[in-house]
C-alpha cells in the first residue's frame, strides 16, 4: 500500500471519479502530459474504495451524478474518512450553470472541498489548482 | 282593481230579475251569470268559479235555503247573498245561519242591490288578498328553500373544498370536499398547517388598507409527508351594507400541476445538462488538438476527433427529438403518408447505430421478411421511431450483449416491428411510465446513459398516428422487447 505523498517518478496520483467517459479522457490526456498517473472511477462508491485502496494524491471528483446531491455526499465522507481526510478534493461542477447558484465555497461547511473547478475546464487553470493542492497537501504533512 | 274580476251567479226562477240584475251588475264591470233554480243553481256554482251568489229563497226544484246549505256543507268558495219577496226577520236569519253572508228584501232599487253586491265584492276582494299573500309567504318560504337546497347542493358538489369563516376567522362551514381531503386517512380535524394558512390569509387580508382587494391565492404543502400542494384562494365576503361579514377559502389540489412544472423543470435541466456534455467533450477535445498537447500523438489526434464527432451526431440526435417532440406537441408537423420500404429505413437505422454499438461492444442483428413490402406511413416517422427503438436498444444494453430487429407481416393488414435487447431491462414499476414524456428510469443501470426522456414518448406518439399498437415485455438485468404493430395500409378515418 502507498502513502498518501508517496508520488514515484510521477509528479502525483491523481483519482478522476466522474461518469462522463469523454470528460475523464480529457482530464487523462491533459494531467498524464504533465506528468501525472491516472487512476479512474466512474461511480462515487467505487471512487471511495480506490481512494482507500490507492491513496492517491488529489482526488477529482465530479458534482453531478445521476442523484444531485451525491458528489458533495461523497466529498464529505472523503473529508470525514480516516484512510481520506488529508487527500485534497477538487469538485468539478456544471451544476452552477445548470441551477443558476455559484458554488464557489464560503461556507467551508456547506460546501466541503478544497477548491472546484467547472466544466468544460481550463487547462492552465486545472494544472494549476492541482500543483497547488498536492503541494500544499505535502507540504502541511 | 283586481287583476281578475268578481264573478256573480243570480240564482232565480224569475227571468226578469235575472236579466235587470245582469244589467245592473255588468255596468260595474261584474261577470254575470244566472241560473233558473236551486239545482241549476248549485251544478253552476260548484263547476263555475264565482265570487258571489244571489239567492232567491222561494224556487223550484231546490230551494235557496238548501242552496245554501249545500254551498256551506260543501265548503263551496263563494259568498251566498239572499235576495227574497218573502221577506221576513225569520227567514232572514234562518238564512244567515245556513250560511249567507246579507240579506237584501226585494223589491230592490239598483243602488240598494248595488250597495250589498259591492259589500260582498269587498269581502271577496279582502279574501282574495289574504289569501294571494298567504300563497306569496308559501312561495317566498318554497324558493327560500329551494334556494338553500339549491346552494346547499352546489356546495356539497363542489370538488374543490370550501371552507368558511366568520369575520374573527372562526371556522362556521365546510363543505364534503374538504372532509375528503383532509379527514380520511383517520384525520380528525383539519390540519393545522391549512388552519394556520387560512388564518394568515385572513389577517393579511384584514390589515391591507387597499379598497380594492379581492382575493389572497396562496400554496400551502400539507406537512403529512405526502407531496400533496394545495392551492387556498382566501375572499372577504361583505354583506349587503358593505360590512365584512366572513371569508370563503377556497381550497383546490395543485399537486398535479405542480407535478408537470416539476417534470418541465426537470427537463428543462435534463437537455441542458445532456447537450451541455457532449458539447463540453467536443470543446475539450478540439483544446486539446488546438493548444499542441496532443502535437506528438497523432494517433490520439485521431482517437480525439472521432470521439468528437460521437458526441457531435449524440448531440444532432438529441436536438432532433427535441423538435421532432416540439413539432408533434405543437402541430407544426403534419404525417404526410406515402409507400414506405420498412426495411430499408430499418437497414439505415441500424447502419446509422453501428459504429456506437461496435464501440460498446454490442452486436445488432437485422431481420426483414422476404414477403415485406411497403406500407403506407410517413417516412420520417418510421426513420424516428426505428432510429429511437435501436438506440434504446444499445443505449441501455451491456457489453458484450445484441440487439435483434425484425420486421414480419402478421397477415395482409399489418406489420410487426420488434426489437429486443439483452441489455439492462426496465423495471415492472417503471413500466406503466415508459412513454410518458421526459420519463427516464433512473438508477445504477442507467445513469450514465445520456437522453432527454423523449425517444419512447415520440414513438408512442408516432404510433398512435399511425394507427398502431406498441407494447413491451422486459426483466430487469436480461433485457427488453418491443414490439410494434403497424397497419399496411393507412385507414381512411385517420389522417396524419
Amino acid at each position: 500500500m502507498q502513502e498518501v505523498g508517496e508520488m514515484g517518478d510521477a509528479k502525483g496520483r491523481v483519482l478522476v471519479i466522474d461518469d462522463d467517459p469523454d470528460f475523464v479522457d480529457i482530464l487523462k490526456i491533459i494531467l498524464e502530459k504533465d506528468g501525472y498517473e491516472i487512476e479512474v472511477a466512474s461511480d462515487p462508491q467505487s471512487g471511495f474504495q480506490k481512494a482507500v485502496d490507492t491513496k492517491p494524491n488529489i482526488i477529482l471528483l465530479d458534482v453531478m451524478f445521476y442523484a444531485e446531491t451525491l458528489g458533495f455526499e461523497y466529498c464529505r465522507r472523503f473529508k470525514n474518512g480516516a484512510d481520506t481526510k488529508d487527500i485534497p478534493v477538487i469538485m468539478i461542477t456544471s451544476v452552477g450553470d445548470v441551477y443558476g447558484v455559484d458554488f464557489w465555497p464560503a461556507d467551508p461547511d456547506m460546501l466541503p472541498a478544497d477548491d472546484y473547478i467547472a466544466k468544460p475546464v481550463n487547462k492552465t487553470d486545472l494544472l494549476d489548482r492541482v500543483d497547488r493542492l498536492i503541494k500544499r497537501a505535502s507540504g502541511e504533512k | 282593481m283586481d287583476d281578475f274580476p268578481i264573478r256573480i251567479l243570480v240564482v232565480d226562477d224569475e227571468k226578469t230579475i235575472r236579466d235587470g240584475l245582469k244589467i245592473v251588475l255588468s255596468e260595474e264591470k261584474y261577470e254575470v251569470e244566472g241560473a233558473g233554480d236551486g239545482r241549476e243553481g248549485y251544478e253552476k256554482a260548484r263547476a263555475g268559479e264565482f265570487d258571489i251568489a244571489l239567492i232567491d229563497l222561494k224556487m223550484p226544484v231546490m230551494s235557496g235555503m238548501d242552496l245554501i246549505q249545500k254551498i256551506n256543507e260543501e265548503e263551496i268558495e263563494l259568498l251566498p247573498v239572499v235576495i227574497t219577496g218573502y221577506a221576513s226577520i225569520s227567514s232572514a236569519v234562518q238564512a244567515m245561519k245556513a250560511g249567507a253572508y246579507d240579506y237584501l228584501a226585494k223589491p230592490f232599487t239598483p243602488d240598494e242591490i248595488l250597495y250589498v253586491v259591492n259589500r260582498a265584492v269587498e269581502t271577496v276582494r279582502l279574501k282574495r288578498s289574504r289569501l294571494k299573500l298567504i300563497e306569496e309567504r308559501e312561495m317566498s318560504l318554497k324558493d327560500l328553500e329551494s334556494e338553500k337546497g339549491r346552494l346547499k347542493t352546489v356546495l356539497e358538489s363542489i370538488g374543490d373544498g370550501i371552507i368558511v369563516t366568520d369575520s374573527a376567522g372562526n371556522i362556521v362551514l365546510a363543505n364534503p370536499a374538504v372532509y375528503e381531503m383532509f379527514l380520511r386517512e383517520g384525520r380528525k380535524d383539519i390540519p393545522d398547517s391549512i388552519k394556520n394558512k387560512i388564518e394568515s390569509m385572513r389577517q393579511r387580508i384584514e390589515n391591507t388598507s387597499d379598497e380594492s382587494f379581492s382575493r389572497l391565492v396562496e400554496e400551502v404543502g400539507l406537512e403529512d409527508g405526502s407531496d400533496s400542494v394545495l392551492a387556498i384562494s382566501c375572499s372577504p365576503v361583505i354583506s349587503g351594507r358593505g360590512d365584512l361579514i366572513g371569508y370563503v377559502n377556497s381550497i383546490y389540489d395543485i399537486t398535479h400541476q405542480k407535478e408537470i412544472d416539476r417534470a418541465r423543470m426537470n427537463f428543462i435541466m435534463t437537455v441542458t445538462h445532456e447537450l451541455k456534455a457532449p458539447i463540453g467533450a467536443i470543446q475539450g477535445y478540439l483544446d486539446l488538438v488546438l493548444d499542441g498537447t496532443l502535437d506528438d500523438d497523432p494517433d490520439k489526434v485521431r482517437e480525439v476527433i472521432g470521439r468528437s464527432r460521437n458526441s457531435a451526431s449524440s448531440l444532432l440526435t438529441m436536438i432532433q427529438n427535441l423538435l421532432s417532440a416540439i413539432r408533434k406537441h405543437s402541430g407544426l408537423r403534419k404525417s404526410e403518408f406515402e409507400q414506405v420500404q420498412l426495411a430499408e429505413i430499418g437497414k439505415q437505422a441500424v447502419d446509422l447505430l453501428r459504429v456506437r454499438a461496435d464501440e460498446v461492444k454490442v452486436e445488432i442483428e437485422f431481420d426483414a421478411a422476404g414477403d415485406l413490402q411497403t406500407i403506407e406511413a410517413d417516412k420520417s416517422d418510421m426513420n424516428d421511431l426505428l432510429n429511437n427503438l435501436l438506440s434504446n436498444a444499445v443505449k441501455y444494453n451491456k457489453p458484450g450483449g445484441k440487439v435483434v430487429v425484425s420486421m414480419a407481416l402478421v397477415n395482409d393488414d399489418y406489420v410487426e416491428i420488434k426489437c429486443a435487447d439483452t441489455g439492462v431491462g426496465i423495471p415492472s414499476e417503471a413500466v406503466p411510465h415508459l412513454f410518458d414524456e421526459f420519463f427516464r428510469v433512473r438508477g445504477e443501470a442507467t445513469r450514465n446513459v445520456p437522453g432527454t426522456g423523449l425517444g419512447l414518448f415520440i414513438v408512442k406518439n408516432i404510433v398512435d398516428s399511425h394507427g398502431g399498437k406498441i407494447d413491451v415485455s422486459s426483466k430487469p438485468g436480461e433485457g427488453t422487447e418491443f414490439r410494434v404493430i403497424l397497419p399496411v395500409r393507412r385507414k381512411a378515418r385517420e389522417n396524419g
